[in-house]
């Protein structure tokens, strides 16, 4: 089942500031929605609005056109920028709680098959964040949001992140935000363009140069 | 007095614990588990050990 989650009329001050004012995004099941902007525009912020971590002044967030009142974990998920799994918790114990099956992991990260019982504490940050993706990337939330995914990573595990979330947008709808920009541009299907507390969709380059988010 | 500070250190643990893990109340929102849960679940549990203790305490005083 295709579901829709559609957010706009979000109003965001912080002090005197008017961080998100004109913001319009749309995602859906089977669709990866790229976010861009330059650093301070309020991208980070509006993820957590999206998840309620933020209140708004104003805000109107709808799933499959009726608006959300709750967001619990069956409709979305959110991957923020720092690491977030407890550094006392063990691998087996999130695979555990996400329901997520370590040798479809393993078959794609053969490093960690001997880890299944390491803690947090003892892996690498790049460890852990790949463990924080793969969990949220492939839980049965409908709509995860992705802060920064590709940020701490190696070439080779960009390319295998990506790789799963091309695979899993199959079940789920997923908003990225990245200043690796490239790599958004390559996977997603549609890209909001976040300046000035307004979002635009854009669909090139020159668009992007133009709007000054890259170097003309 | 035994009380009045054990919810002070209650409140300064309230602050300090939702400053220092921020990050990681995320964890427990993604599996669906909200702050306000998770900070009734461990006061209830913090409470009754207290006053079990306090009952314990008060047969040997």
């Amino acid at each position: 089942m295709i579901h829709t989650l559609e957010a706009d009329s979000i109003l965001l001050e912080i002090g005197a500031r008017k961080i998100l004012s004109d913001i319009y995004i749309k995602c859906e099941t089977g669709t990866i929605t790229g976010l861009l902007g330059r650093n301070g525009q309020g991208k980070t912020c509006l993820m957590n609005v999206l998840f309620g971590n933020l209140k708004a002044r104003h805000k109107s967030i709808r799933l499959d056109a009726q608006p959300m009142k709750d967001i619990d974990s069956s409709i979305l998920t959110y991957l923020p920028q720092a690491n977030f799994i407890p550094k006392s918790s063990t691998i087996k114990q999130v695979f555990y709680f996400f329901n997520l099956d370590f040798d479809h992991f393993t078959d794609r990260c053969p490093d960690f098959k001997m880890k299944f019982d390491f803690k947090f504490l003892n892996l690498s940050t790049g460890q852990r964040r790949l463990v924080e993706i793969y969990a949220l990337i492939m839980c049965r939330s409908k709509f995860t949001l992705l802060d920064e995914p590709f940020s701490n990573l190696s070439p080779i595990t960009v390319e295998l992140v990506k790789d799963l979330i091309i695979t899993e947008k199959s079940n789920k709808g997923f908003l990225i935000t990245d200043h690796l920009y490239a790599h958004i541009i390559e996977i997603s299907d549609a890209i909001y363009l976040l300046a000035e507390g307004k979002t635009r969709l854009v669909s090139d380059l020159d668009e992007m140069k133009s709007l000054g988010y890259i170097n003309g | 007095m035994l009380v009045w500070l054990k919810f002070f250190v209650q409140g300064v643990i309230v602050l300090y614990v939702n400053d220092y893990n921020k990050s990681e109340f995320l964890y427990y929102r993604n599996l669906g588990i909200s702050k306000r849960k998770l900070w009734i679940g461990s006061f209830l549990i913090d409470m009754s050990i207290f006053i079990i203790s306090l009952l314990i305490a008060g047969r040997f005083l």
